[in-house]
């Protein structure tokens, strides 16, 4: 995945359709931690919904592939 | 009624729902566990709500919806029961079943039932739980190939669980009221599962990690001890757990999995005779977790499991409120039957936690969770467990991370060593400060609870290594950690020094010191963990870390480009930057956060901010600076120069702090943040704010009651990195000038602390001051070396005797060590002597008298080189002879009391006298020369009356009252009647007083078995008490018992019985009274002792005619007190001589004088020892109108004072700056207070003495504990006026009614109708002190304190605005 490629998901809370680059999910995103053994290869982040139009509470868990 | 739905296998593709044998429908559980999952990590359905319908129509739908218990959660009626012990049944995620009014788990207490389990015996109702915690977050992970192959480590992203045991600890702990509960954390490996040993106590246990399900086998991820993850099965863990185990809760993934229906956890312990287990069905976020457990064991112990889960649920909606797939992860198997243990018990304290081995590694200051470093810190544990080495060293540059690195090592080991594991740091807090091998074996000593004796001298070396070496040996394995070691190697030279400067000689012995102590550790086998940055200690078994002295290197770019992200808040920063700018710094975390936050906060491009590195890079090493410091330096530099011009400056002049802990007060001081009244500090705090947002200063978080302003969620002390710190104080040095007036500031400030903390023998025991004291040792050291030489060696030699009293000696001998060079630098040979005789003080206490001795004898070598030093010379020798009685050597005591008594004679020195002779008389007493000794205590009694040292008054009437008790017990039927008189006559005095029980003196007067004559006066003297006697009839009583009387007993009843007319107001009987006796004290005696005593009474006499407006009647008794005190040369002659001129003045009809009279009468005549009387009256009037608060007086005062200041210089070295200060405190006008600094800064010792004293008196302060030996401080007595005496003396006599008060207020175990009793007491004690007193009498100050006093304790609001400042204070510290 490179750092143009997007990401497209309809929020479930307002139904708004986010679209990020991975660089942004990256840098805006918090990592989310399972309590099992993780992936070597990828990491996952929590995205809050995009909406502009007004502060939705809505999250999404979308999964990125680390560098190597 | 709750509802079972027994779930039944009717074929390989059919299940039943039952209710009792009614069936509700049949479904097919193969097509339910089917359904769309959320993402692969956690497959929780994709559509809950669309699934859960289904799942309901599965249970029966329309005919469940008829069932369903008509109660809602949390009643216990309200419970949904699914039973079955079908594996693939129980592995559908039933908890996502939605029914009409939403998911059932919401609103029922909704959980799975397991028949046929066994069932454990109920526990003894007498025993608490034991929640057993486990929390395991390894570091690395093996990963293998199919083959099961090792190919490597994967490292583990780190999970939230000591935070999350760290808040059910303190909640549970701190739950009102107490839980019967003992919390107990356990290392997290299996080995310690299995041997868990609790006694008796019943079981609930907590696992909080990680849980994985392999080859269809539940797992729990524990620890190797060394952050290795290691994986073990658990299906068979009920076999180690059951009959004392009632509750387990995995709080890890898949725990209850239903995505391989064999391998569910949380129903094979069940079904093993585990009672209740909560687990989960998928994996789990590691952020909902702990919030669900600690919602959970909440509510446990109170409400049981059930209702636990069901507020836990909520919990979990209430944080995802719009991912219902989080709300039915956790799920609760119940063994059939099985009631939750009802406990009774109650505990009146929070049970003691058993939070694993001692583990304190406060001293580091590190965070909470490092990013990164999984293999250093797996490394660092295997040197120490598997390697089984026992001294290691941590070896890298400044900023990259050694101490959080061994932070998180040491979080890592708290179970490897249950010794405990104790850290301290050896870091410098500034340029100047200097290494304390004293303070470093203290630190160790209070860590590991080893301080004894020998810490009293910080020169026992030998004694307090031997202390801490004999507690190790003590423990078990224990580590200690010392960071920033390259402190000491710095000065030992084995380490070339970073910054500038060559270390001082002296310093040398002190790192010595230290290399020695932690040789010793060695040798002793302790285990060592240190920091340095290029060194290694030097010692025999020590390793390095990294191998073969190679220094710590940078994060991987991976955890640079994290900790960028984590620091660079809104400004959006693109991950190829960030590895760039993680690659210019070489990793270093220290740069990476430094350039985050200037990110952050600046504009500039990318390229332009990489060039700025890039630059100052080159800089460095243009400039000599090492490779490998280069980054951390360069990038402290550019934050620091990123400041504007004035914040730069402020955050330089931190660099003088010599405190670790960096407080807003500080701050305020060394910026100058002040006006006349208050420090700034709130603006202050917010500078400092923006000094920690650019992560140029740290917030101090650890102990999170105390550190954090949770209202602004701000830290409320911070500390400077030491790169940092070292950075800074180079750019302060290079700014020179800049710094002189912060150290000034800075200066005054800790000389002022230290000046108000310290009393008469020493620093004030007030606990608040005490506390603050011991907080601000550390300025004392960094702040008074700044201060003007004549003002340091004092405030040293205060510091000093603050520090012994504050139990930390190894600051004393340091500030000793400033007040010894001080001394000699201003040849002031008087401090020299106060030096010696704190130290011989101290010796005294440490019990070591010969050292006392020779300490004093110093002194007095000293003081004896001097003129004019006899008043010291008698102080020395009262302490010396102290020590002799100590001893036993009374005979010599009494020697050098005698040659005490002489100097303070020859010098008309009446209180020091007076301590003399009670200490004479003590020691008399002990030697049964009773009547000597009540003799002596007597006198000195009459002398201390004399000066009005109320305090010394109190103590020597309570010794008083303690001899004659003694002496009627012995010999009761030895007294005189004119003695029994006397006696009687005092103790009635004091119970009118307050000082005694009314009644008990009453009640003893009447049970005396007396003979007539003595009778009437008995009963005379309990009218009194009554409230019905007259002073008429006492002295007619008394008249007869005293026929055969000596004079001195005769003089000594009059006197009584006219302090009883005084307390009765009876002014009449008292000026009756007051003539007998003056008439009887004629004829004691004309010794000198008499002679005083003949004049304090005309004094007291006079004083009482003035009181009625009868001067005429007073001018001749003053006249007669001058001419004795001529005779006697008495010290009070000059004050009598003023006393008897106003006398005259006021019975001629002379309006009073006023102060600039006065002062112009002065400046006629320009008479040196008039002047210091004039300064003296100038003192009473500042205090009267300062106090009054009116603020055309204070004007007008403050001009007259301007008429004396016009004469330049006046006679007395230092007054006009003294005059000076006395008008800015009058003027008190904004603004002034930069310039009342400046004239203090200046004032000498005496002056800045009496100033003091004044600010306690005006605020209401006590200043008690200034007046004694000390000469200067008898002088500030001396000064007040007879008013002033007075009032002090009634202050006296009320104060213990308010200490009462305050005390019953506040305690619970006082009820309401003691209450209402105490106030009544504080009525009548106000109707007493009201009646007959006039308008201006200190009494009705007294009484209208009083009744507020008793609205107070009745529930009531006083009006204490209509109250005096002192009983206004009095009020509101009562109502606390």
């Amino acid at each position: 995945m490179s750092d143009a490629t997007t990401v497209t998901y309809t929020c479930g809370a307002c139904g708004w359709v986010n679209t990020w680059t991975r660089d942004e999910i990256v840098q805006r995103g918090d990592v989310v931690v399972y309590k099992a053994v993780p992936s070597a290869k990828e990491d996952r982040y929590s995205l809050k919904c995009r909406n502009p139009k007004f502060n939705c509470p809505g999250h999404e868990i979308v999964a990125v592939e680390r560098k190597v | 009624m709750p509802l079972i739905l027994t779930l039944r296998r009717d074929a390989p593709d059919r299940a039943t729902a039952l209710v009792g044998d009614s069936v509700l429908h049949s479904f097919d559980p193969l097509a339910l566990r089917s359904f769309e999952p959320a993402s692969k990590e956690q497959p929780v359905p994709k559509e809950p709500v669309a699934y859960g319908k289904r799942l309901f129509a599965a249970l029966g739908g329309e005919e469940l919806k008829r069932l369903l218990p008509k109660k809602l959660a949390p009643n216990l009626d309200s419970l949904i029961a699914l039973e079955s012990s079908d594996l693939e049944l129980m592995a559908i995620p039933w908890e996502y079943v939605y029914g009409p009014a939403g998911f059932l788990i919401l609103d029922y207490l909704f959980i799975r039932s397991v028949p046929d389990a066994p069932l454990p015996d109920d526990p003894r109702p007498d025993q608490p739980w034991r929640l057993v915690a486990l929390g395991s977050d390894p570091v690395l992970a093996e990963v293998r190939d199919p083959n099961d192959k090792l190919l490597g480590f994967a490292p583990m992203l780190p999970l939230r669980v000591v935070a999350e045991l760290d808040d059910l600890s303190k909640s549970l702990t701190a739950y009102q009221p107490p839980l019967p509960l003992r919390w107990q954390r356990l290392a997290p490996t299996q080995n310690a599962l299995i041997n868990l040993n609790t006694g008796d106590e019943p079981i609930i246990l907590h696992y909080t990690g990680h849980g994985d399900v392999i080859a269809g086998e539940p797992y729990l991820c524990f620890d190797d001890g060394t952050g290795m993850m290691e994986p073990e099965p658990v299906r068979d863990l009920a076999a180690e757990l059951r009959e004392r185990t009632y509750l387990a809760f995995f709080n890890a993934c898949r725990t209850a999995d239903v995505t391989e229906p064999g391998a569910n956890l949380a129903l094979a312990l069940v079904q093993g005779g585990i009672p209740v287990v909560v687990g989960t069905q998928f994996t789990a976020q590691d952020n909902a977790a702990a919030p669900f457990a600690w919602t959970f064991y909440q509510h446990l112990v109170s409400n049981g499991p059930l209702i636990a889960l069901w507020r836990a649920r909520r919990q979990l909606k209430t944080l995802y409120p719009h991912d219902p797939g989080q709300w039915g992860i956790h799920t609760l198997y119940l063994a059939a039957g099985y009631q939750w243990p009802q406990r009774q018990m109650r505990v009146e304290q929070p049970l003691q936690p058993l939070d694993g081995p001692p583990f304190n590694i406060l001293a580091l200051q590190a965070p909470a969770v490092v990013l990164g470093r999984h293999h250093e810190l797996h490394d660092l544990a295997t040197l120490f467990v598997h390697d089984h080495k026992q001294i290691v060293t941590i070896l890298g540059p400044g900023g990259m991370g050694k101490t959080a690195l061994a932070s998180a090592v040491a979080q890592r080991l708290r179970f490897h060593f249950p010794g405990g594991v104790f850290a301290v740091s050896l870091v410098l807090p500034e340029a100047n400060a200097s290494l304390s091998a004293a303070a470093i074996r203290r630190q160790i000593a209070e860590l590991l609870g080893a301080l004894d004796a020998s810490f009293e001298d910080p020169t026992a070396a030998h004694a307090q290594e031997e202390a801490i070496l004999r507690v190790l040996q003590g423990r078990q394995r224990s580590l200690l950690i010392f960071d920033n070691y390259e402190t000491v190697l710095w000065l030992l030279g084995k380490e070339p020094i970073e910054g500038e400067g060559a270390p001082k000689p002296a310093q040398w012995s002190e790192a010595d010191a230290v290399q020695r102590l932690v040789t010793r550790l060695a040798k002793a086998q302790t285990h060592l963990l240190f920091t340095s940055r290029q060194a290694p200690v030097g010692l025999a078994n020590e390793v390095t870390y990294p191998p073969r002295k190679q220094q710590l290197g940078g994060l991987e770019r991976e955890s640079s480009n994290e900790l960028f992200k984590q620091n660079v808040g809104e400004r959006s920063a693109n991950e190829t930057f960030r590895d760039a700018v993680a690659e210019k710094v070489g990793d270093s975390p220290l740069a990476i956060i430094l350039a985050a936050k200037r990110w952050s906060t600046g504009h500039l491009a990318e390229a332009d901010f990489l060039q700025h590195i890039v630059d100052e890079l080159i800089l460095a090493e243009q400039q000599g600076v090492p490779e490998n410091q280069r980054s951390a330096l360069a990038n402290v530099r550019l934050s620091i120069n990123d400041l504007t011009a004035d914040r730069r400056q402020d955050f330089l002049a931190l660099s003088i702090v010599g405190n670790p802990m960096i407080q807003p007060m500080h701050g305020a001081v060394v910026w100058g943040l002040e006006d006349e009244q208050q420090w700034f500090t709130e603006q202050a705090h917010e500078r400092l704010q923006e000094f920690c947002d650019r992560s140029l200063l740290q917030p101090i978080l650890r102990d999170v009651q105390l550190m954090v302003d949770e209202q602004q969620n701000r830290a409320l002390a911070y500390s400077l990195q030491p790169v940092i710190a070292q950075v800074a104080g180079h750019l302060a040095k290079a700014d020179g000038p800049l710094l002189e007036e912060p150290q000034a500031r800075y200066a005054r400030w800790a000389e002022m602390k230290v000046n108000r903390a310290f009393g008469k023998g020493g620093m004030s025991f007030k606990p608040e001051i005490a506390r603050e004291m011991q907080v601000m040792l550390p300025d004392l050291q960094a702040a008074l070396p700044h201060l003007p030489l004549e003002q340091r060696g004092w405030a040293a030699w205060r510091a000093a005797d603050a520090a012994y009293n504050l139990g930390r000696p190894d600051v004393a001998d340091r500030m000793l060590q400033l007040g010894e060079d001080t001394a000699r630098e201003a040849e002031d040979r008087i401090l020299e002597g106060r030096l010696k005789v704190v130290q011989g003080k101290q010796a005294v206490l440490r019990g070591n008298l010969d050292d006392a001795i020779q300490h004093y004898q110093t002194a007095l070598t000293i003081i004896d080189g001097l003129d004019d030093q006899l008043g010291e010379r008698a102080v020395i020798m009262s302490q010396m002879a102290g020590v002799l009685v100590t001893r036993g050597d009374l005979t010599g005591a009494m020697e050098l009391y005698q040659q005490s008594l002489a100097s303070h004679e020859s010098i008309g020195n009446v209180q020091g006298k007076a301590a003399t002779l009670a200490n004479m008389a003590i020691l008399q007493w002990r030697q049964g020369a009773h009547e000597v000794a009540l003799s002596n205590i007597r006198a000195s009694l009459r002398l201390l009356e004399r000066v009005g040292a109320v305090r010394e008054v109190e103590q020597v009437r309570r010794i008083l009252a303690k001899m004659e008790g003694a002496v009627q017990v012995d010999t009761p039927d030895g007294l005189s009647p004119g003695q029994l008189a006397g006696a009687l006559v005092a103790a009635t005095t004091r119970a009118l007083r307050g000082q005694l029980s009314r009644d008990k003196v009453r009640e003893d007067l009447v049970g005396l078995q007396v003979d007539e004559v003595l009778t009437a006066y008995i009963n005379g003297l309990v009218d009194v008490l009554d409230g019905k006697g007259t002073v008429g009839a006492l002295l007619s009583a008394v008249e007869q018992i005293l026929q055969s009387a000596m004079p001195a007993e005769r003089a000594s009843v009059y006197r009584g019985i006219s302090n009883v007319a005084d307390e009765i107001g009876d002014v009449e009987g008292e000026i009756k009274a007051r003539q007998q006796a003056i008439a009887v004290q004629r004829q004691v005696g004309e010794d000198r002792e008499n002679l005083v005593e003949l004049s304090v009474m005309l004094f007291n006499l006079a004083t009482t005619y003035a009181g009625q407006g009868q001067h005429a009647m007073a001018v001749p008794l003053l006249e007669e007190v001058v001419a004795l005190d001529e005779r006697n040369q008495h010290p009070d002659l000059e004050s009598d001589r003023q006393a008897l001129e106003t006398a005259r003045q006021r019975a001629g009809g002379a309006p009073k004088q006023t102060l600039r009279d006065v002062i112009e009468k002065w400046k006629h005549d320009q008479d040196k020892d008039e002047l210091a009387k004039l300064i003296n009256a100038i003192c009473n009037v500042v205090i009267d109108v300062v106090r009054d608060g009116d603020t055309v007086l204070r004007s007008q005062v403050a001009e007259d004072l301007s008429a004396l200041r016009m004469v330049r210089p006046l006679p007395l070295p230092g007054a006009n700056d003294f005059l000076h200060a006395l008008q800015l405190m009058l003027r008190d006008q904004p603004g002034m207070a930069e310039r009342a600094a400046q004239v203090r800064a200046v004032l000498p010792e005496g002056f800045a003495r009496v100033l003091v004293t004044m600010e306690r008196m005006i605020a209401g302060e006590s200043t008690e504990d200034e007046a004694e030996e000390e000469p200067e401080e008898e002088e500030a007595l001396a000064n007040l006026s007879p008013e002033q005496r007075r009032e002090m003396q009634v202050l006296a006599q009320v104060f213990p009614a308010f200490e009462q008060a305050a005390q019953s207020l506040h305690d619970p175990k006082i009820t309401f109708v003691q209450r209402m009793e105490a106030a009544k007491q504080v009525d009548g004690m106000a109707t007493k002190a009201a009646e007959g007193e006039e308008l201006g009498s200190p009494w009705l100050d007294a009484a209208a304190g009083l009744r507020g006093l008793a609205t107070l304790l009745r529930g009531g609001t006083p009006d204490i605005a209509a109250l005096g400042p002192v009983y206004r204070k009095l009020l509101e510290d009562v109502k606390g």
